[in-house]
């Protein structure tokens, strides 16, 4: 009974990063609020897939906001240019979110980074 | 005539009924005692039935109605609950009549009763008619909160008035009736 505290898991859409700066951050994962659900929903990170389409060595910011509202929920990860990053539940902290998923990195070049992030949609 | 069924009963991870159709409940709430038969019941699956909302870091809430909690006339609730956010939450049923007492202490429920009372049948409450429960909550953690939310599960009854013949038999100890406490102890009913 112990995942009486766990949430449902649930995985993101590939969403592709294609400008840079904190006021290009792109939506990765929505949390749901349908009008009429029962509840409140909240959001913990549990895998994410960082692919850099040639888009050259930079970070990448996860948090939530867009702009100046921007507030990371991990610190920046580092990306290789054409690489994939695989990061794991054992990577990454337990920060639990009350609002949508952004992203956004600091350079393009001219590439751009495909994203998919797993979560514990919990509530 | 005994049943297999009575309050914060810890089953095999679940939450038993308190008691089936046909079966004499007697609801003590303050200083009354409401002696009924069981006609009708169901389950309630687990579902958030109140969000305290944001609590800065070391406030405690202000204490919140839990009206999702409420039901018809003639009907009780059995309830067994947890916080699913890092608070210690303190229940009031009724409102201004804490629960979980001791002589010094109001004992709160925080979200590491999952793991030590796993079938949280120490959290088990009743609710009578529409009399539901407040709950408090203390942002113990050095960080601001944005939810509260709290989460329970049991059973719904409905109930119908036994006749005088029967309540006497039920005192007199020849009947069987289960005893149900839906509000905080305020003197002998």
């Amino acid at each position: 009974m112990k995942v009486l505290n766990h949430g449902k898991r649930r995985a993101g859409a590939v969403t592709n990063l294609a400008a840079a700066g904190v006021a290009a951050a792109v939506a990765i994962f929505t949390r749901s609020t349908a009008g009429g659900m029962v509840g409140t929903k909240t959001l913990k990170i549990k895998r994410l897939k960082i692919r850099n389409n040639g888009a050259g060595n930079t970070w990448v910011h996860i948090g939530t906001g867009t702009g100046g509202t921007f507030v990371d929920a991990v610190p920046a990860l580092y990306s290789i240019s054409n690489t994939t990053d695989d990061y794991q539940e054992f990577d990454l902290p337990e920060v639990e979110l009350n609002a949508t998923i952004t992203a956004y990195p600091e350079a393009v070049g001219t590439g751009s980074f495909d994203v998919q992030v797993e979560v514990d949609e919990i509530g | 005539m005994g049943y297999d069924l009575f309050p914060h009963k810890s089953g095999n991870g679940g939450v038993e009924p308190i008691a089936l159709i046909g079966h004499n409940v007697c609801v003590k709430y303050s200083n009354d005692n409401h002696y009924r038969r069981v006609i009708w019941f169901e389950p309630i699956p687990p579902f958030q039935f109140l969000d305290i909302g944001a609590i800065n870091a070391g406030i405690t809430s202000n204490r919140i109605q839990a009206e999702n909690l409420q039901l018809w006339r003639n009907e009780f609730a059995q309830i067994r609950w947890y916080p699913l956010d890092t608070a210690q939450v303190r229940l009031f049923l009724p409102s201004a009549d804490g629960r979980y007492n001791l002589k010094n202490t109001q004992v709160p429920i925080d979200p590491t009763i999952v793991d030590r009372d796993p079938c949280l049948h120490l959290t088990e409450f009743f609710v009578w008619e529409d009399r539901n429960p407040a709950f408090e909550a203390i942002n113990y953690t050095a960080v601001n909160i944005t939810t509260c939310r709290l989460v329970g599960m049991g059973y719904r009854y409905v109930t119908e008035s036994l006749p005088e013949t029967d309540i006497s038999k039920i005192k007199a100890g020849t009947l069987q009736c289960t005893n149900i406490v839906a509000s905080g102890f305020s003197g002998k009913p």
